[in-house]
């Protein structure tokens, strides 16, 4: 039963790389992260869904980032990872092109996203932070995962 | 407070006395003479009486106090019923039923106020309390009084009981042993008359006298020794002053309820836990089919020797585990004399309701989700369906209507029927009604046979009827029934006469979680098609196969019947160049047969259906998952939103 520090539990990310650029989720978000593995699609879909895979057990849809996001596509490589992410007590893996590190970001050096970065993606982005001197994406998960229910 | 672990068999045991009020209550109207409807009602207002006074609910202990006492008057035919009277005390039991809700959260709701009811509800406690008490309790010495009077406290009865055996009964001393014992499992024997070694010696003539403390009513204790051999007459007399026990110390009450739960012989198990033990199941048939796998991959006798025996075993676990799960349909059926006789009054309709089959057992989760779809069909029977008296009287009809709701098992598969004797529905008058919702085209609605006319009506928002009632609202409820239903992975039908009637039929799989699949192939892709709609399965050649415009057919047994191509429908990627050959699956979709269209027949397997996850729990012609002996994942089809 940790309570961790509200300063450090909100900014602890893991950080992955999306076309270049580096983006983050909150750790405590973040339920594992896999390699890939086989993807089994599931037919009439949202496009931006890959299929599902096994998961020890549980079936769990898997969504392309790139595709959610608008990025151009790119094939699997031995760098491709899935995220996989509670939202809302669902799991879902998020397909990634490749897993950077895990970093603490200090409250001071995260900015609204609007300022930093236009374009459609801002609507799935909750600010920009800075660390040495590359930026860092923070994902707003609730809205890349919102099914408009 | 002690007590708040009881709180949650406190609300269960009184969700159950209150159904069988209302179902007695409905009795009752229907035969006002009955007694033993009068005896179980008063039994019910007893027991949740002493229930909620144990637990402290003090207004749920003055209203069924006051319940008690009124019905005690209908019983001793110092009252007599009429619908005014049925209808205050099914007024009181609804309120009792509010209460009960708001108890749940460990407090009586302050906005519900039970005076009023209590008021106007006839009282005869003073005669009859006089007429209960017996003078002093007689015969009794200071100890055995004092036990009884420790028993009162814990809201146990004392009675007399006097056993009459037939006159020249042998084995006089052993039926009088077999009278000891059964009511040893009611409560305590305080006293005997003559006393117990004579009685065992069978020193007595026919006749002996028992005292004892029990928390059981008298009619219980009496059927309970009523039916032994050679008794031949039984009188119990109640001997204390039977009152609600206020003044109880909580202690006291603790104990009360803890040697009611040591009583009797089933357990309450929260559903979770149970939930819980099928995953568990479920997750050994993974499990298996993997072992099964395994012994044929290394060709090894012994290992598949081993994996045989596991299977039969765990085939008996999964029937258990199965069985456990089941519950009889009344627990939902219970509700709906009491819902129809209020709802046609409202709408003043006469209905006769029946119930038939309302044993028949279905998964708890299936249970628990089928209430709201039959509430829908049944205010839609009784709304829509059903003629007012006067219609029903120019048509030629009875006055009275009848609503009939029945449940029977059939292979693996359970049928819930909603059928009325009303003006039925006409095709027709759907197909018109799709066309000016415009929904339909005037040719698509020519072509359409009946059956897919009825289907219109599970359409969101369609309704055929011109007025908008209370009672079933603006249509909307059809779509939400089938909507249900597919998700629970069964299937709705209709079936209807216009002039005479209409059926609705529900078609439910027993159980949820285990599925048996026919698995196929598409292109490379592997589905599971649910054993329950399919009808047979065909090797063609493709030439055989009609293509008119892009849409194939097939013959099958003397009638034409379409032909879906999965790799198509499903835009499978890696679709494999057509052969010569075809294996068509053909499947019930509704009461119609349809063919799919596959690449290869895997064969049959029992599946664990796993839910699917955001995003991809709503495709259509995709009801679910499953995990495969190797690891992969089998997509389920639904054959019904398939296309």
């Amino acid at each position: 039963m940790s309570v961790p520090n509200q300063v450090v539990s909100d900014n602890r990310l893991v950080v992955f790389k999306l076309a270049g650029e580096d983006y983050g989720v909150n750790i405590e978000q973040v339920h594992t992260v896999e390699k890939v593995m086989p993807i089994t699609r599931v037919p009439r879909a949202p496009h931006f869904v890959d299929g599902v895979i096994n998961l020890r057990g549980e079936v769990v849809p898997v969504v392309n980032l790139r595709k959610r996001l608008g990025l151009p596509e790119k094939g699997i490589d031995e760098n491709t990872h899935i995220v996989v992410v509670v939202v809302d007590g669902q799991m879902t893996g998020l397909l990634v092109d490749e897993i950077s590190q895990v970093l603490t970001l200090p409250e001071a050096a995260i900015q609204p996203a609007e300022q930093v970065i236009g374009g459609t993606r801002t609507g799935y982005l909750q600010g920009v932070g800075k660390w040495d001197d590359k930026l860092i994406v923070l994902m707003d998960l609730k809205r890349v995962l919102d099914t408009g229910k | 407070m002690e007590l708040s672990q009881y709180l949650d068999i406190f609300v269960e045991e009184a969700r159950e006395h209150l159904l069988h009020l209302n179902e007695g209550l409905m009795r009752l109207e229907q035969k006002p003479d009955d007694r033993n409807a009068i005896s179980d009602l008063f039994r019910s207002a007893h027991t949740l009486k002493g229930m909620s006074a144990t637990m402290g609910f003090d207004k749920t202990a003055r209203l069924t106090h006051r319940m008690e006492s009124t019905l005690d008057l209908v019983r001793h035919e110092q009252l007599s019923i009429d619908s005014g009277l049925i209808s205050t005390l099914l007024g009181a039991v609804d309120l009792l039923e509010r209460l009960v809700e708001s108890a749940a959260s460990g407090q009586e709701s302050d906005e519900l106020q039970v005076d009023e009811l209590i008021l106007s509800l006839p009282d005869g406690t003073d005669d009859r309390q006089v007429q209960l008490e017996k003078p002093a309790a007689a015969g009794l010495n200071e100890h055995e009084l004092v036990v009884l009077q420790e028993a009162r406290s814990r809201g146990w009865r004392g009675q007399q009981i006097e056993v009459q055996l037939a006159p020249g009964a042998l084995l006089k001393a052993a039926r009088a042993f077999m009278v000891f014992q059964r009511l040893e499992q009611h409560g305590e024997v305080i006293k005997a008359e003559p006393n117990v070694t004579d009685i065992e010696a069978e020193r007595f003539d026919d006749r002996f006298t028992v005292w004892i403390v029990t928390p059981s009513e008298e009619a219980v204790v009496l059927d309970a020794i009523v039916n032994i051999a050679d008794v031949a007459a039984v009188q119990i007399t109640q001997l204390l002053k039977d009152e609600v026990a206020a003044a109880v110390t909580t202690q006291e009450q603790d104990a009360a309820f803890g040697s009611r739960l040591k009583t009797g012989k089933t357990v309450r198990v929260d559903i979770t836990r149970l939930d819980r033990l099928m995953n568990l199941v479920s997750e050994l048939v993974i499990t298996r089919t993997r072992l099964t796998q395994l012994s044929k991959e290394l060709a090894s006798n012994s290992l598949a020797d081993a994996t045989g025996q596991l299977s039969r075993i765990l085939l008996e676990l999964q029937d258990e585990v199965m069985k456990v799960r089941m519950v009889a349909v009344d627990q939902v059926f219970n509700r709906f004399p009491r819902m129809v006789r209020d709802l046609s009054q409202q709408l003043n309709k006469q209905v006769e309701f029946t119930i038939v089959g309302q044993e028949t057992e279905l998964d708890r989760t299936i249970i628990d989700e089928i209430g709201d779809p039959l509430v829908h069909l049944l205010r839609n029977a009784l709304d829509h369906g059903l003629e007012t008296a006067e219609q029903r009287q120019q048509a030629g009809k009875s006055k009275t209507a009848h609503i009939r709701l029945s449940a029977y098992h059939r292979g693996d598969s359970v049928f819930i029927e909603v059928n009325d004797d009303g003006r039925g529905i006409d095709p027709e008058r759907v197909k018109q009604k799709a066309v000016q919702r415009g929904t339909l085209t005037r040719q698509e609605a020519a072509q359409l046979d009946d059956e897919a006319a009825y289907r219109l009506l599970f359409q969101p928002g369609f309704s055929t009827s011109d007025r908008i009632t209370d009672v079933s609202g603006r249509g909307v409820g059809l779509d939400v029934v089938a909507t249900k239903i597919t998700a629970l992975g069964g299937r709705t039908l209709v079936h209807s006469v216009p002039g005479e009637g209409s059926t609705f039929t529900i078609v439910l799989p027993l159980t949820l979680a285990i599925l048996a699949t026919l698995q196929v192939k598409v292109g490379q892709e592997r589905y599971a098609i649910p054993l329950s709609v399919v009808d047979q399965t065909a090797l063609i050649k493709r030439q055989a196969l009609q293509d008119v415009q892009g849409h194939l057919s097939m013959h099958y047994r003397g009638s034409t019947i379409p032909v879906l191509n999965l790799q198509e429908l499903l835009a499978s990627k890696e679709a494999s160049a057509p052969s010569e050959d075809a294996f068509v699956v053909v499947v019930y979709r509704g009461k119609r047969l349809v063919g799919l269209l596959v690449d290869e027949l895997i064969g049959q397997e029992e599946i664990v259906i796993k839910p699917m996850g955001r995003f991809v729990d709503n495709c259509p012609g995709i009801s679910g998952a499953t995990i495969l002996g190797d690891g992969g994942i089998a997509l389920i089809l639904d054959v019904m939103s398939l296309v």
